[in-house]
């Protein structure tokens, strides 16, 4: 992930307004990713990454120089995700909604496009099963690369605590992915086999 | 079938030794709850991994400044709000307490009156046992002098504060030109 020079810290900490600036440009990407993984839901996440960079505007003087700053950044951005998803609970988000995807490889072709907008899809209802709390681990894992301190951290949670709930996550997700391939495969059974006569 | 610590083994990151590999392969090999497990889960962190980040539309950091702008004005008015409420609070109650006053002058003038000039006579005697006190205090230093000299540090306190912070106020840079 991005790093933001530590003179540039100092600056923001500081209330200089262009450095903040810079700091949003930086951590825009990873913010607004979370948000959306956590949330499904494009224009819910633009406002989480909104919001997140609000209230880190507002505690950016408490923040430790000893702690990294990514980590720091997305603690806030994961637990106001928590937040809205305990808020909302059964306020079903449209799918229809496809946010912008960062393609490793330049522009992909459209048949490339169109197998990441597949897999996207999957991702998005594979994390939707989760809880809040596992959705946010797996992410930092999987989309971040933090280590077990860095997610225990960042969610407050005990590393015995995150470690438990990955292992759990991974065999709900294993699961719904099994659930899922039986269903595609009886609903492509029952669109080739042609009705008794 | 017990399952673990076959599922825990199979999922986890960490390594293992020899022989917990070995179990688990001849685990793997007579359990096909576990071994689909194994394949649906190889699938989905495959699909994790070939999944890029999203990214926000463009303009957010614009967005984002015009959001910041929107929440200080918020701020501003709030603070602004506030002052209008105090100071007309401080006002209701000084207007109810000169109304009052108003009231008890108008409606019987001369005990009135009289009521505030004892009170104003009954100062004399506290004055005078200050002045005494300050004496037996501070030697020859009177009450006026000191009272004098303390209205003066008060006063050139006050300026230096308001000069200060004046100061400060006009030095600091502006965040929105």
């Amino acid at each position: 992930m991005n790093n933001l020079e530590p003179d540039v810290l100092n600056q923001v900490q500081k209330g200089s307004q262009e450095g903040f600036t810079q700091l949003v440009e930086v951590f825009q990407r990873p913010v607004y990713n979370l948000c959306y993984r956590m949330l499904g839901d494009v224009d819910e996440a633009e406002d989480a990454s909104q919001e997140t960079f609000l209230r880190v505007y507002k505690n950016i003087k408490n923040y430790d120089h000893k702690r990294p700053f990514s980590t720091w950044l997305l603690s806030i951005a994961a637990h106001h995700c928590i937040d809205q998803l305990r808020k909302r609970r059964m306020v079903v988000i449209s799918m229809d909604s496809i946010p912008y995807l960062d393609p490793p490889d330049g522009s992909p072709g459209p048949e490339a496009s169109f197998y990441l907008m597949e897999n996207q899809k999957r991702v998005d209802t594979l994390l939707k099963t989760l809880n809040p709390h596992d959705r946010a681990a797996v992410i930092m894992y999987y989309w971040y690369d933090f280590s077990y301190e860095e997610i225990a951290q960042s969610l407050s949670l005990t590393i015995s605590a995150v470690k438990s709930r990955l292992h759990r996550a991974r065999i709900s997700l294993a699961q719904t992915w099994q659930e899922q391939q039986l269903n595609n495969f009886s609903t492509e059974r029952n669109t080739h086999e042609s009705p008794a006569v | 079938m017990n399952h673990q610590p076959f599922r825990e083994w199979l999922l986890s990151k960490e390594k293992l030794s020899a022989d917990q590999t070995q179990s688990l392969q001849d685990h793997l090999h007579s359990c096909d709850s576990c071994t689909q497990i194994k394949a649906s889960w190889l699938e989905v962190e495959s699909v994790f991994h070939k999944t890029p980040q999203v990214i926000p539309e463009s303009g957010f950091t614009a967005r984002w400044q015009a959001h910041l702008l929107k929440y200080q004005q918020n701020i501003e008015k709030r603070k602004a709000w506030m002052t209008i409420g105090i100071t007309a609070l401080i006002v209701t109650i000084l207007v109810g307490i000169l109304v009052t006053q108003v009231w008890l002058l108008i409606q019987s003038p001369g005990p009135y009156l009289m009521t505030w000039f004892n009170r104003l006579l009954g100062l004399v005697p506290i004055y005078y046992a200050f002045q005494d006190l300050f004496r037996s205090l501070l030697g020859g230093i009177s009450i006026n002098s000191f009272v004098g000299m303390f209205f003066l540090v008060g006063i050139i306190s006050f300026m230096s504060v308001l000069w200060l912070s004046a100061y400060r106020k006009f030095s600091m840079a502006r965040r929105f030109a």
